[in-house]
C-alpha cells in the first residue's frame, strides 16, 4: 500500500481522546515499521545514543500523528516525515546539551575537542560513521537524507530548503570528505 | 583506493554501514503515544519519572514525620512520668461530675479528666455534687470534694523531699499522705488556719461562713490559725521580723487533732481573734512608742491584752477540750469525730496510693441499664458508666448496685486496661422503677460530656459518666 493511501486512511479515522479506532491503529503501525530504520539511522548519524534515536523516532510519529489532520495528502509523506525527524533531532540535542551547558551550534559545525570524544563514544561502529559525523550540518543532512531515507533528490531539495543544483553540490562536497577520511585512516 | 571510488560504490558503503541495533517496539510507541496525549494518565512503573521521585520524597516525609511525632510523643510521655514518679506532678485518677483545673499562669478553668496531670501552681475546683481524686504516686492521694477549690502551692522541694502545700479556699478536702520521711512536710492552708500534718489520715472542710474543720482518723495533725493583723502589724512597722516570726509561732499554739477526733475554727473565732491581736498591738506600739522589738514580754502581753479583749467563746456542745481552759481550747474546740467525717475519711487509704508512675492503667466500668452505683472496695464511686485508674498488680473487689436488679459483684486483677461490662438482672422480688431517678451530675472523661439530669430524689448522690452513650 502506498503511503498517500495509508495516510488517506490515517485521516478518515482520527484518534478521539487518545485512542485510535484499531483499523487505524494496523496504518499507523505499517508507516511506523515502514520508515523506522531510516528514521533510526539518521538519528544515530547525527550523534544520538541508542536510546535517544529511538526517542527521536518515537517522537517524530507523535508529531505526525497530531499533525496529520493539517497534511495536505496530495504531496509525498516521506520528505514531510524526514523534515520533522531532523527537526526533533535538533530539538533533541539541544534538549542533551542544555543539560551538559555545551553550545549546539558549535556542536553542529565544528565539533570541539570534547565533542569529538563524545563523538567517539556515540560511533565506535567504524571510521566511516565517525568521519559523517564529523561533516558540516547541511553536507550531513544531505548525505544522511539520500542514503537512509531513500527520498528522491527533489524531495530531498524540498527537506533541505535549497535548490537541487546546491543538493548535487553539497553531496559531492561530503563524499569528498568521505573519501579523504578515508584515505587519511588508510595512511 | 579510495579516491577513485565512484559515488555510486560509496553510497552502497554508506548504506552497508547502516545501524541494527534497534527494532520498532510498536509497544513503547503507544505507550509513549499515550502520555503524550494524556500526561495525568503516564504509566506509574516508567523509572526516571518526575512523579515517581514525588510519591518517594511524599512517603519519605511522612516517615520522617511520623517517626518525628511518635519519638515526640513518647518523650512527652516519659517526661511526663518522670515528673508524676519525683512527685512534681499528680495524677487525675477518677473524676466524678464537673471538674476544673486553671493551671498556672492561665486564666480559664478547662475541664479536668482522668489521666491528667496538675502541677504546682495550678488550681482546681468541683463542682456540686462532683469530686475527684489524685494521686501523688509514692506519697498520697487526695479527694476534693464537692464544692471545692484548691491551689496546689507547692508539691516537692529542690530536694525531692515531700514538701505539699495545699491552700483550701472552699469546700472539703480529704487527704491520705504516705508515711512522711526526715525533712518532708504537709500542710493544708486555709484562710483562717493551716493544718500540718506527719503521716495520718484527714480532712480539711471550710464551709460557707469561712469556718476550718479538720478531722481525722488516724495518726495526728496539727491545727493553727493564721492571724493577718501580725502580718499588718509587720507591714506598718509596728513589729520588726524577728517579734512577729515569734507571736506567729507562740501566740496560739497549735491545737492537736488526735486520731477519732474534730476540731473546728469558725470564722466568728477568727475574726474575733484577730481584732483582738490587732487592738493589742496597736496598745503596746502605742506604749513603745514605735516599733515593738522587745522580744522576751511581747508574747505574754498581747496574750493577756487578746484574753481581755476577746468576746466570750460559747461552750461548744460535744466539745473534749479540757473545759477550754487554753485559750488556743478556747478558739479551737475538738469534738469527738463525727459519723458524717469517719465516713468521708474512708473514702481514701494507704492502699490506693501508687507506687509506680509507669503501670497505672484505666479501667472502664460499664453497666446495662447505665446509671447503677459503683462500689470499689466498698467505696463508693459514683455510677456506671465510669473510669478509674488503677496500678497493676492491684486486686480490686467491684460491686455495681441499681434499684430493682440484682447486684453485680466480681474480683479482678488489674494487669492492663480493662473494660468491665456489668449485665444487671431484673431482680425477683422488687419492681423495676420506670425511669432512671439516680442520675443526677456527671464525670468528666477526656472525651466529651454529656447533658446532665436534674436530681428526682433526694439521698442517694448517684452520677452518671458523660460517654456519650447516656
Amino acid at each position: 500500500m502506498e503511503d498517500v493511501q495509508i495516510i488517506k486512511e490515517i485521516k478518515a479515522h482520527p484518534f478521539s481522546g487518545s485512542a485510535f479506532p484499531d483499523e487505524t491503529r494496523d496504518y499507523i503501525e505499517e508507516l511506523y515499521k515502514r520508515y523506522y530504520s531510516q528514521c533510526y539511522n539518521i538519528s544515530r548519524y547525527y550523534g544520538m545514543k541508542k536510546h535517544d534515536a529511538e526517542e527521536v523516532v518515537q517522537d517524530s510519529f507523535i508529531k505526525v500523528l497530531k499533525r496529520i489532520g493539517s497534511f495536505d495528502d496530495s504531496r509525498p509523506f516521506k520528505p514531510y516525515l524526514f523534515k520533522i525527524v531532523l527537526n526533533t533531532v535538533r530539538d533533541k540535542y539541544r534538549e542533551n546539551f542544555k543539560h551538559s551547558h555545551a553550545s549546539i551550534d558549535s556542536l553542529l559545525d565544528e565539533p570541539s575537542e570534547e565533542q569529538q570524544i563524545l563523538i567517539d563514544s556515540f560511533h565506535t561502529k567504524s571510521l566511516f560513521h565517525s568521519i559523517i559525523i564529523k561533516m558540516p550540518e547541511k553536507v550531513k543532512e544531505v548525505v544522511l537524507l539520500r542514503n537512509f531515507s531513500g527520498l528522491l533528490i527533489e524531495e530531498i531539495s524540498e527537506v533541505a530548503g535549497v535548490g537541487r543544483r546546491q543538493i548535487h553540490n553539497l553531496l559531492n562536497k561530503g563524499y569528498e570528505i568521505i573519501k579523504r577520511g578515508l584515505e587519511e585512516e588508510n595512511k | 583506493m579510495t579516491s577513485h571510488m565512484s559515488d555510486l560504490e560509496l553510497e552502497k558503503l554508506i548504506r552497508s554501514s547502516s545501524f541494527n541495533d534497534s527494532d520498532p517496539d510498536l509497544n513503547k510507541f503507544w505507550r509513549k503515544w499515550r502520555n503524550s496525549v494524556n500526561p495525568d494518565h503516564e504509566e506509574v512503573y516508567m523509572p526516571g519519572k518526575k512523579g515517581g521521585f514525588i510519591v518517594v520524597w511524599v512517603v519519605c516525609f511522612i516517615i520522617i514525620a511520623a517517626g518525628g511525632w511518635f519519638g515526640l510523643t513518647k518523650y512527652s510521655e516519659m517526661v511526663k512520668l518522670q515528673k508524676i514518679d519525683k512527685g512534681e506532678a499528680i495524677v487525675v485518677s477518677m473524676v466524678v461530675g464537673d471538674a476544673e483545673v486553671k493551671n498556672q499562669g492561665a486564666t480559664v478553668w478547662k475541664p479536668m479528666a482522668i489521666e491528667d496531670t496538675l502541677q504546682m501552681g495550678d488550681t482546681v475546683r468541683t463542682a456540686a455534687d462532683s469530686y475527684c481524686e489524685l494521686q501523688m504516686v509514692k506519697r498520697g492521694v487526695f479527694r476534693i470534694e464537692s464544692s471545692s477549690e484548691v491551689y496546689l502551692a507547692t508539691l516537692v522541694n529542690e530536694n525531692d523531699n515531700v514538701n505539699s502545700k495545699l491552700k483550701l479556699d472552699k469546700g472539703q478536702l480529704v487527704l491520705k499522705p504516705n508515711k512522711l520521711k526526715t525533712g518532708d512536710s504537709f500542710q493544708v492552708e486555709t484562710s483562717t488556719a493551716v493544718a500540718a500534718v506527719r503521716g495520718t489520715r484527714f480532712s480539711v472542710g471550710v464551709n460557707d461562713t469561712g469556718d476550718t474543720t479538720v478531722a481525722v482518723d488516724e495518726g495526728a495533725v496539727s491545727l493553727q490559725p493564721v492571724i493577718p493583723s501580725i502580718d499588718a502589724a509587720l507591714t506598718n512597722g509596728k513589729l520588726d521580723q524577728t517579734t512577729s516570726q515569734d507571736l506567729k509561732n507562740n501566740l496560739i499554739k497549735p491545737v492537736i487533732v488526735s486520731p477519732g477526733q474534730q476540731a473546728s475554727f469558725t470564722k466568728t473565732n477568727s475574726d474575733n481573734l484577730n481584732s483582738a491581736v490587732s487592738k493589742a498591738l496597736d496598745k503596746i506600739s502605742a506604749n513603745a512608742g514605735g516599733q515593738v522589738t522587745d522580744t522576751t514580754n511581747i508574747v505574754s502581753e498581747v496574750k493577756s491584752e487578746v484574753a481581755s479583749n476577746l468576746p466570750p467563746v460559747p461552750q461548744s456542745s460535744g466539745s473534749i477540750s479540757n473545759n477550754n481552759s487554753s485559750l488556743e481550747d478556747s478558739l479551737i474546740p475538738t469534738q469527738k469525730l463525727s459519723d458524717d467525717s469517719a465516713k468521708i475519711l474512708n473514702q481514701v487509704s494507704a492502699d490506693m496510693i501508687m507506687s509506680n508512675a509507669s503501670a497505672m492503667y484505666k479501667i472502664d466500668v460499664n453497666s446495662d441499664p447505665e446509671g447503677a452505683e459503683l462500689y470499689i472496695d466498698g467505696v463508693d464511686k459514683g455510677i456506671t458508666p465510669s473510669e478509674i485508674i488503677f496500678e497493676k498488680g492491684k486486686q480490686i473487689s467491684i460491686k455495681i448496685s441499681k434499684d430493682g436488679y440484682s447486684d453485680f459483684t466480681k474480683d479482678v486483677i488489674i494487669d492492663s486496661q480493662m473494660n468491665i461490662n456489668a449485665e444487671l438482672t431484673v431482680s425477683t422480688n422488687v419492681e423495676v422503677p420506670e425511669t432512671n431517678t439516680n442520675t443526677v451530675a456527671q464525670i468528666q472523661t477526656n472525651t466529651n460530656t454529656a447533658p446532665v439530669a436534674p436530681p428526682q430524689t433526694g439521698g442517694t448522690c448517684c452520677r452518671q459518666k458523660t460517654s456519650g452513650r447516656a
